[in-house]
């Protein structure tokens, strides 16, 4: 008799999670990952000790390596399972779809994570010998989260080039919306994460953000799970 | 008796314009059968919906009486092996099938040992250890099966196990795959070679087309192919002597004159090689080419739909 059972999502979450972790520190996108991370590093240290630098000029640094990080390990992660047509072994297999997404998220956003907040901690070190303000490193965090979100519903789209597409959407489409009046920029991620900063709009607050954030998150989860269950093989 | 294991009703799966399979109705009530067809004639596909990975266009397709598509639980029932040969290849062969039986709802700390278990029964054990990426075409299919088998499903689905292996491992998983369902599992294998099939079981269901064309036992297909007339093609420096040599022989249908050599139609193929091969020493005929355009499935299945009239 077998002792197999159908597993729960949070079950089949964490074993998917397992793997893709595995995966991901067996490959070389965890290399390509750090040495993206290493750039603000060097520009704070450039920059820093010659002119003097900004906060928000590292922090925009920042964004700009969470927006190709997370494609990297999440776009690139989903579009390969498709395109790969591994999915084929994952969707036979008695567990809800979304929980392969879920499971990639829960590995591979703090890894991403952890890189982007070690960059921003050592940047900071290297401009001003100080620690950087506790919000802008919890913005740094969700400026990981929805853009790694924004990555699976983009790979679920066009697996092929999610990646491509998604860096692509985040640093021509996403980043200037930021820069529009305030109602279409609203609608911008990384406007957004700026803001819940604090460093730019100086005067922003915390609430608006982060729930502007959170209507994102949910809404490019929403259809990365939607799309996955709906994908044949 | 027996409630059927896949029941599929009027179910037709189309890609965009592309017909995957049309209008198939078929039951499968246990055992282990064959599903055989030439390239795609509509097998994976058929297997696929089995394996609750496409939803029919039109149609309804059950396994154990339930959607496989929609119903999650049906599928912790199923094994499936599909026919592509990427996996998970940064993974150990034990790291990989234990993953897969973690997510077919093993529990932790059993799934180390089913894995391990099903590995050995793969003849893997030595293996185990390696990643993926190193491993032979054999020993991924190895390696799938165990993937398939290590949740201990009731059904499996087999989408061409046998390609690329060499005739060694071919008759060892051959006897793995029957050992499983002698152990009672309901399995389904598909094949576009016939004798690969023949050796698993004697159930076959012939599909071509996205059609099934035929549905039994696999000596009353096989004597339907033997009726086909087979096709020898000898590109040589003396076709007329040869034809003379063999146009009175009854084993011969007909014999037709080519640019380079001669076609000739058999009924009765091995009396004919041997016919020829004497022929070519009695008369030492320089002989450039000796093919039979017949060996590929599909000429066969033209044949018994009537679709190679135009080619006759």
């Amino acid at each position: 008799m077998s002792e197999a059972r159908v597993p729960s999502p949070l079950a089949s979450t964490f074993a998917m999670a397992a793997v893709t972790l595995k995966r991901l520190l067996r490959g070389r996108a965890i290399i390509v990952g750090a040495v993206i991370a290493l750039l603000p590093v060097l520009y704070a240290g450039a920059m820093g000790g010659t002119y003097g630098i900004a906060g928000e000029e590292i922090f925009v640094f920042e964004v700009l390596s969470a927006s190709v990080l997370a494609p990297m390990f999440v776009a690139a992660s989903i579009g390969e399972e498709i395109e790969d047509r591994t999915t084929s072994y994952l969707w036979s297999r008695p567990i809800p779809r979304w929980s392969i997404v879920a499971g990639k998220l829960v590995a591979l956003v703090p890894i991403a994570t952890a890189i982007l907040l070690a960059s921003w901690l050592v940047a900071a070190q290297v401009a001003w010998h100080t620690l950087p303000p506790l919000r802008t490193s919890g913005a740094l965090a969700l400026g990981t989260l929805v853009p790694s979100l924004v990555s699976a519903c983009i790979a679920s789209l066009a697996p092929r080039h999610g990646m491509a597409l998604t860096i692509c959407y985040i640093l021509f489409f996403d980043s200037p919306l930021g820069l529009l009046p305030a109602t279409f920029a609203q609608l911008s991620v990384t406007h957004q994460i700026r803001a819940l900063s604090g460093l730019w709009p100086a005067e922003a607050g915390i609430g608006g953000p982060l729930l502007a954030l959170a209507i994102q998150a949910a809404v490019y989860g929403g259809l990365a799970a939607l799309r996955i269950r709906k994908l044949e093989a | 008796m027996t409630a059927p294991v896949v029941q599929v009703d009027n179910c037709s799966k189309w890609y965009g314009h592309v017909l995957g399979i049309s209008d198939v109705t078929w039951t499968l009530r246990g055992g282990i059968v064959g599903l055989l067809g030439p390239n795609g004639a509509g097998k994976s596909t058929l297997m696929k919906m089995m394996a609750g990975l496409l939803r029919p266009s039109r149609g309804t397709l059950t396994v154990f009486g339930k959607n496989p598509f929609d119903d999650v639980a049906v599928r912790r029932r199923i094994g499936y092996a599909p026919e592509h040969e990427k996996t998970w290849d940064e993974l150990t062969a034990l790291e990989l099938v234990t993953a897969m039986a973690k997510l077919a709802g093993v529990p932790g700390e059993r799934a180390t040992a089913a894995a391990t278990d099903a590995i050995a029964q793969m003849g893997m054990t030595d293996a185990m250890n390696r990643r993926v990426k190193g491993f032979s075409k054999g020993m991924r299919q190895r390696t799938k099966l165990a993937t398939a088998i290590a949740h201990d499903p009731d059904f499996l689905l087999l989408d061409e196990p046998l390609t690329g292996v060499d005739p060694i491992a071919r008759v060892d998983i051959v006897e793995r795959i029957r050992k499983l369902a002698a152990a009672g599992k309901t399995v389904v294998v598909s094949s576009h070679v016939l004798y690969e099939i023949e050796a698993l079981t004697s159930e076959i269901v012939v599909i071509y087309r996205g059609q099934v064309l035929a549905e039994g036992n696999v000596y009353e297909i096989r004597k339907l192919i033997d009726r086909h007339p087979h096709r020898i093609r000898l590109e040589c420096d003396r076709p007329r002597e040869v034809a003379a040599a063999l146009a009175t022989a009854d084993h011969v249908a007909r014999i037709v004159f080519e640019r380079h050599g001669l076609l000739i139609e058999t009924r009765d193929p091995d009396r004919c090689y041997d016919h020829l091969a004497a022929t070519i020493l009695e008369h030492r005929i320089a002989v450039s080419t000796l093919s039979s355009p017949d060996n590929n499935l599909g000429a066969v299945f033209d044949y018994l739909t009537g679709n190679d009239q135009g080619r006759r």
